[in-house]
């Protein structure tokens, strides 16, 4: 079972072995058959030669005995032989030349003759012929002599033929017996050079006895032996050419089906290995078989479909890659390719000497020009943007775009100060660039934060997007140089960047507004110690906490997200409103972020809140910082919300750049001291006597102040005294959930 | 010294089927009967008589070189000269050889002479003189008629009236052979030789004596003895036989013997001319018959 497992099922070369064992062992069964069929008639035939052999021996023995009798009776009978007797003095010559010399048989060994008495007439007889003979020894006989046998025969020589009793004398001849029969008779069965008479026994045996006592091997009969060769050679032949059949057979086979479906078989595991390069050289060469070469045609043409489907997908998988690597937009890397990237940069850089720089873009103001000029023109200047920002790189820098208006870009083992130049060559040429062509008709700018760290410092080098995001962040500020390389000191900020509550915190906040809290602070109106109005101050409620604008805006500007979070505050601050939880005859006041302030879907909404104003009053407060980025067309957002009755506030005074010049173009109506400047005037002195100067001179322009950051009596009565006209600090009240009157200070007690 | 000796079998039935077939047939060849007697040197020589009539001249017939009475053509004319009424006696020469039968192959041994040979003839026709025939006629083949010549040049019986000659040649021989066995004769004179002898080539196996008994025979003694013949001699040759020069016949004629060639005729008158020389012996036996 274990083997039928392992091995089935077999292969047609398995099954091509198999049959030549099959048809091995079939021949050597057919072999052994015909072998002992072959033997069988070899012993038959060996019986029947036997027997044959044995009858013709028995004939030829006959035949010389009988041919040598009347040889005997023949020579007996002539003339010449009767003159020997007559007149032996020629004895001699007549045996040795006439009776030996022609008259008998070669094989005639010697020949006597013997008077009637039965003497010889040779004095000394040839060839152990005796030398007389008694009547005993007439007739034929065989003698042994050695290894040798004699055929004796004496006959009667007669005066008159057949007269008996005209004995003259007797005619002896001994002869070779065995070279007789081996020459008077053409045996076919017998081998006549095997012929032997049997050891012992009589020394005489009669003629007629001879043909039991001799012993012959067969002769190889040649037709029977050639019918025997022939059969064994055709049977030899036959299996030779059945092995050479199926050797060739074997061969047709593996080359027409074994190695074809080999190779379809290696072809087909080819494919299934998806080794694409064996998968390209496809199966081209024909094959001798119609099924095989159907199935050859069959697996090409899959085989091709594959390949289409194949190339179409890897075509797929281009456009996958490009869509999920290129920005379809700019045509530059995306951040999915960055992110790869970066991975391959870790890779690259960790634990080695490279400096890394990375380089973060940023297009300032970008979604007010994307919702000042439409999507359109805002998508054409950051393919613009990309298109400066390729141009200004080196060659082979790639160039990404994060999302949004932000682009980034890594130099590995690069100078830091090369890396700065780059980003400088990027901003410079950006300033430079007309963008008039996508219809924007401002200046449009980049930021930049760069940051760099080294191969050897892991930590710093994970987090090197996130410190370049924060130089970004500092790049981003007004009145800093558009490019910024990280430091330690920006570290701070980071940290709220950084934190994952915070951040969680604020962008839950945002999608559901459900846990952002508008905390109320009374801002009072110095003069009758009422509050005014009251500032809303967002904060996000992250489970018993709350988290705090200093901790809110850096994520929100980080993220660029002013503008939606200025439509969640609005947003609450509508429903609070709604709601009745301000006081009347009070109002609100809401900060707009600077993107805000020309954002016109803010404006929009903030003017939403303009069925309020028969009711509250309602301030705006804007950043000086918003207001100077975005001049002009904060100036006009806010007019027209002037125009609409509210009143908007310059907040933070005193903490930027607080140009005069500036200030004058700017359509206010409040001004907030910043903190640091109520401190100012607190602490006396030579800033002191600048701020209450200032206060003078802005009270003078028309504008109505109000101080922050009051916190005690002292610092209430110099800003009284200053002009200001509200006063906002812990003095009055903290900020809280609801609108609370503002406490009671003795020093309206005083004045009123 | 005659002896007879009784038929074989064979004989005595075929005779008597001859004796049956008398009452039908005019003219019987006359009975054959072996005869025998015994030459002088004990010898035993046969031959076959056959009884004629008696007012006609017996004949013998002798055989050629080697040869018995049953070679041709002295074994056809035999029967037919018995059958014509002519007493015929057809003898073997014995060649030293008990009732030989056998012609004589050229390695036998031959001890005979040719002075036996004319002894042993002389003796036959004594034979028939003794059978009361007083006219022989000799009639010889070849080298029998050589021997048949021999005879009567000598002193031939009285009864000897005639001598017919056939293929008449004498026996061809080589000198040197012949000085050769002339010079042995003294030295080895019991040794066989191998000579060249009528048709025996080198391997005439015989003593010198004997060898030169028929050697010194040549065409000139032959011619010699025709003409010395004691009783006319008549000379029958045939005209094709190869075994006799060319200016034989001539030599023959001029000798002053009757001479008869039959045309076409081979040595031993094969074939037609069995028959020339039946009807020409026929007509010599006829004429003499008549007279």
């Amino acid at each position: 079972m274990r083997f039928r497992l392992r091995f089935w099922p077999f292969t047609i070369k398995a099954y091509a072995l198999g049959f030549i064992i099959l048809m091995s062992l079939s021949f050597w069964f057919l072999n052994a058959v015909m072998q002992d069929r072959l033997d069988a008639i070899r012993a038959e035939a060996q019986a029947q030669n036997m027997k044959a052999a044995q009858d013709e021996l028995d004939q030829a023995v006959a035949r010389v005995a009988s041919g040598i009798k009347q040889l005997a009776e023949s020579l007996a009978s002539q003339d010449e032989t009767r003159q020997q007797l007559a007149n032996p003095a020629y004895y001699g010559y007549w045996r040795d030349n006439r009776a030996l010399g022609g008259l008998l048989p070669n094989f005639t060994n010697a020949v006597e003759i013997y008077d009637r008495q039965g003497k010889a007439l040779a004095p000394q007889p040839i060839n152990n012929m005796p030398a007389a003979i008694g009547p005993e020894g007439i007739g034929r006989f065989v003698g042994r002599e050695g290894n040798r046998a004699y055929l004796y025969i004496f006959q009667p020589v007669r005066a008159v033929a057949n007269v008996p009793a005209s004995v003259q004398g007797y005619l002896g001849i001994k002869i070779d017996f065995l070279g007789a029969l081996k020459e008077e008779y053409g045996f076919g069965y017998v081998n006549a050079d095997s012929i032997q008479l049997e050891g012992g026994g009589q020394s005489r045996l009669p003629a007629e006895q001879v043909a039991r006592h001799l012993t012959f091997q067969l002769k190889a009969n040649p037709e029977s032996a050639a019918l025997l060769e022939f059969l064994s050679q055709s049977r030899q032949n036959i299996i030779f050419i059945l092995i050479v059949l199926s050797i060739a057979f074997f061969f047709i086979l593996h080359s027409l089906l074994a190695a074809p479906l080999r190779s379809l078989s290696l072809h087909i595991d080819t494919l299934r290995a998806g080794r694409s390069t064996l998968l390209q050289e496809g199966f081209s060469h024909s094959l001798p078989v119609a099924e095989l070469e159907k199935v050859r045609m069959s697996l090409n043409d899959y085989q091709n479909q594959l390949e289409n489907m194949h190339r179409s997908l890897n075509e797929k998988n281009d456009e996958l890659w490009l869509l999920a690597h290129r920005d379809p937009l700019t045509g530059i890397f995306n951040r999915r390719c960055f992110e790869d990237d970066w991975e391959q940069v870790l890779a690259v850089a960790s634990g080695h000497r490279l400096i890394v720089s990375f380089i973060l873009f940023d297009c300032d103001q970008f979604k007010a020009i994307n919702d000042s000029y439409g999507h359109q023109a805002g998508d054409q200047v950051l393919q613009a943007i990309a298109r400066i920002l390729q141009d200004a790189l080196r060659h082979g820098d790639r160039l990404y775009r994060l999302g949004g208006d932000e682009f980034a870009t890594i130099f590995l083992d690069t100078d830091p100060a090369l890396a700065a130049q780059a980003a400088q060559r990027c901003i410079e040429q950006t300033g430079r660039h007309d963008f008039s062509g996508t219809g924007v008709k401002e200046p449009v700018r980049i930021s930049v934060g760069l940051a760099h760290a080294s191969g050897n410092d892991p930590d710093s080098l994970a987090i090197l997007p996130k410190q370049a995001d924060v130089a970004m962040y500092h790049a981003k500020r007004p009145g800093r140089h558009k490019l910024a390389i990280f430091d330690d000191g920006m570290t701070n900020d980071a940290g709220i960047l950084f934190s994952t509550r915070a951040n969680n915190a604020v962008f839950e906040a945002m999608a559901s507004g459900e846990s952002i809290e508008m905390h109320y602070q009374p801002v009072v109106n110095l003069v009758t110690g009422e509050v005014d109005y009251y500032e809303a101050l967002v904060r996000i409620r992250d489970g018993q906490e709350l988290i705090m604008p200093s901790s809110i805006f850096p994520i929100i500007e980080a993220r660029r997200l002013e503008a939606e979070f200025d439509l969640a505050i609005i947003e609450r601050i509508a429903q609070d409103l709604a709601q009745g939880r301000i006081p009347p005859d009070t109002g609100v006041s809401l900060n707009v972020s600077g993107p805000g302030v020309i954002n016109p879907a803010i404006i929009q909404r903030v003017m939403a809140l303009g069925r309020f104003l028969d009711r509250y009053r309602l301030v705006v407060e804007v950043t000086e910082t918003a207001l100077i980025t975005q001049l002009h067309q904060a100036s006009a957002n806010l007019n027209r919300l002037r125009q609409d009755g509210f009143k908007i506030a310059l907040d933070d005074f005193g903490s930027g750049y607080s140009s005069l010049g500036y200030l004058a173009s700017m359509p206010v109506d409040i001004i907030k001291f910043d903190i640091s400047m109520i401190r100012h005037l607190d602490a006396g002195g030579r800033q002191g006597v600048i701020v209450e100067n200032l206060a003078a001179m802005v009270v003078k322009a028309g504008y109505h102040l109000v101080a922050e950051g009051i916190e005690t009596g002292e610092t209430l009565k110099k800003v009284a005294r200053q002009g200001f006209a509200r006063g906002q600090g812990y003095l009055f009240g903290r900020p809280g959930r609801t609108c609370e009157p503002a406490a009671k200070v003795s020093f309206f007690d005083t004045t009123l | 010294m005659m002896q007879r000796l009784p038929g074989s079998p064979f004989r005595r039935q075929w005779h008597c089927a001859a004796l049956l077939g008398l009452a039908f047939l005019p003219l019987q060849r006359g009975w054959a009967e072996t005869v025998e007697q015994r030459l002088p040197g004990g010898t035993i020589a046969a031959a076959e008589w056959r009884a004629g009539q008696p007012a006609k001249p017996a004949v013998l017939l002798l055989h050629g070189f080697l040869q018995t009475r049953q070679a041709p053509p002295m074994s056809r004319l035999a029967g037919t000269l018995a059958d014509q009424g002519y007493t015929v006696l057809a003898p073997t020469l014995s060649l030293g050889i008990d009732r030989r039968a056998q012609s004589l192959a050229c390695e036998a041994v031959h001890a005979h002479t040719l002075e036996g040979d004319v002894a042993e003839v002389g003796l036959w026709v004594s034979w028939l003189a003794g059978k009361g025939y007083r006219t022989i006629v000799l009639v010889g083949h070849s080298f029998g008629s050589e021997q048949i010549l021999r005879y009567v040049a000598q002193r031939p019986d009285v009864a000897v009236k005639k001598a017919i000659l056939t293929s008449l040649v004498p026996l061809h021989s080589d000198g040197a052979e012949r000085r050769e066995a002339v010079a042995q004769i003294k030295s080895r004179p019991q040794t066989l030789g191998r000579f060249t002898l009528a048709y025996c080539h080198k391997n005439y196996a015989a003593p010198p004596a004997a060898f030169l008994s028929y050697a010194a025979e040549d065409a000139s003694v032959t011619l010699n003895l025709l003409r010395k013949t004691q009783v006319p001699a008549e000379v029958i040759l045939g005209g094709a036989d190869t075994a006799m020069d060319k200016g034989w016949p001539g030599k023959v004629g001029s000798s002053g013997a009757r001479l008869a060639v039959i045309a076409h005729a081979g040595h031993f008158f094969d074939g037609e001319q069995e028959f020339d020389l039946a009807d020409t012996v026929g007509a010599t036996l006829a004429a003499m018959a008549g007279n």
